[in-house]
């Protein structure tokens, strides 16, 4: 790989420090691995901390997406791991937020692993965003 | 927590100088999916307090001071891992590993093993017990509890 200036270079060595920590990420296989649990893992959890945070229950958010509590139940089981963008993107609606889905490099991944608290999960519904923009 | 940290740190305990967890990740031969699942879940529950250790978190207390973490192997098995908090060292010390099938745990004896477990690491926790992996703030890289 070349880089394009000692600085890019130096930038890029900097923003891969977290990856000090993840020392089995070395290793390709284990890091999908890793990649594909914090998707399966980390989208469930967000969907149902955010339901269960504007006291919605699976039914109200069956009805909003279009589908059965089922549904809901198995959008919300970490092992599912095949959520769709449409249905995420209908789940987003429900919940009047936005979904950003982007690659990011693995040393980005790193520092995601840092920020799972229920705080860093939680996305706020546009209207609360507007209410606290007019305080 | 009360230390330094605010994320919990991870230990292990130990048993003829290993660490029981990661003897038990090598000798069971988990898939590499079963390992970074396990590293997502901790990952995600050392951020969180202790109140919060309950679903929808892949973990929940079983009373008595005994929590258990909760991951699947890629054949479906739910994988289980026992332990118990140490505040002084703001650490979730994983004492045990089992399983669970149709909602019942395994070994059955889990309760009995964690208090007993518990009662080994927590007078002699420097020496019972190591850190897992890279998951303590508070020990040295290569090394055990710094209370050493």
């Amino acid at each position: 790989m070349h880089f394009a200036s000692r600085r890019e270079a130096q930038l890029i060595s900097k923003l891969a420090s977290p990856l000090d920590a993840k020392p089995q990420w070395r290793d390709k296989e284990y890091r999908e691995a890793y990649m594909e649990a914090a998707i399966d893992q980390g989208v469930a959890w967000q969907i149902k901390i955010n339901r269960k945070l504007r006291n919605m229950s699976q039914i109200d958010l069956g009805t909003a997406i279009g589908t059965q509590q089922s549904g809901v139940s198995r959008l919300e089981d970490p092992e599912y791991g095949a959520h769709s963008l449409d249905t995420l993107k209908q789940v987003a609606k429900a919940f009047d937020c936005a979904l950003l889905v982007k690659f990011v490099s693995y040393g980005d991944l790193a520092r995601e692993s840092e920020n799972l608290s229920e705080t860093d999960q939680y996305a706020a519904p546009f209207t609360l965003e507007l209410e606290q923009c007019n305080v | 927590m009360t230390l330094l940290t605010s994320k919990w740190n991870y230990h292990e305990r130990l048993e003829s100088g290993r660490g029981v967890i990661t003897t038990w990740i090598k000798s069971a031969r988990l898939s590499k999916k079963a390992q970074a699942n396990l590293e997502r879940t901790l990952d995600q529950l050392r951020q969180l307090p202790k109140a919060s250790w309950s679903k929808p978190q892949p973990a929940s207390s079983l009373g008595h001071h005994t929590y258990v973490i909760r991951f699947r192997e890629v054949t479906g098995t739910q994988l289980r891992v026992f332990g118990h908090f140490f505040d002084a060292h703001s650490a979730f010390v994983m004492t045990f590993e089992g399983y669970e099938k149709d909602n019942v745990y395994y070994p059955n004896d889990y309760q009995k093993v964690a208090q007993q477990r518990k009662a080994e690491c927590d007078p002699h926790f420097s020496d019972k017990t190591v850190k897992f992996g890279n998951y303590c703030a508070l020990c040295q890289p290569q090394g055990g509890s710094t209370n050493k």
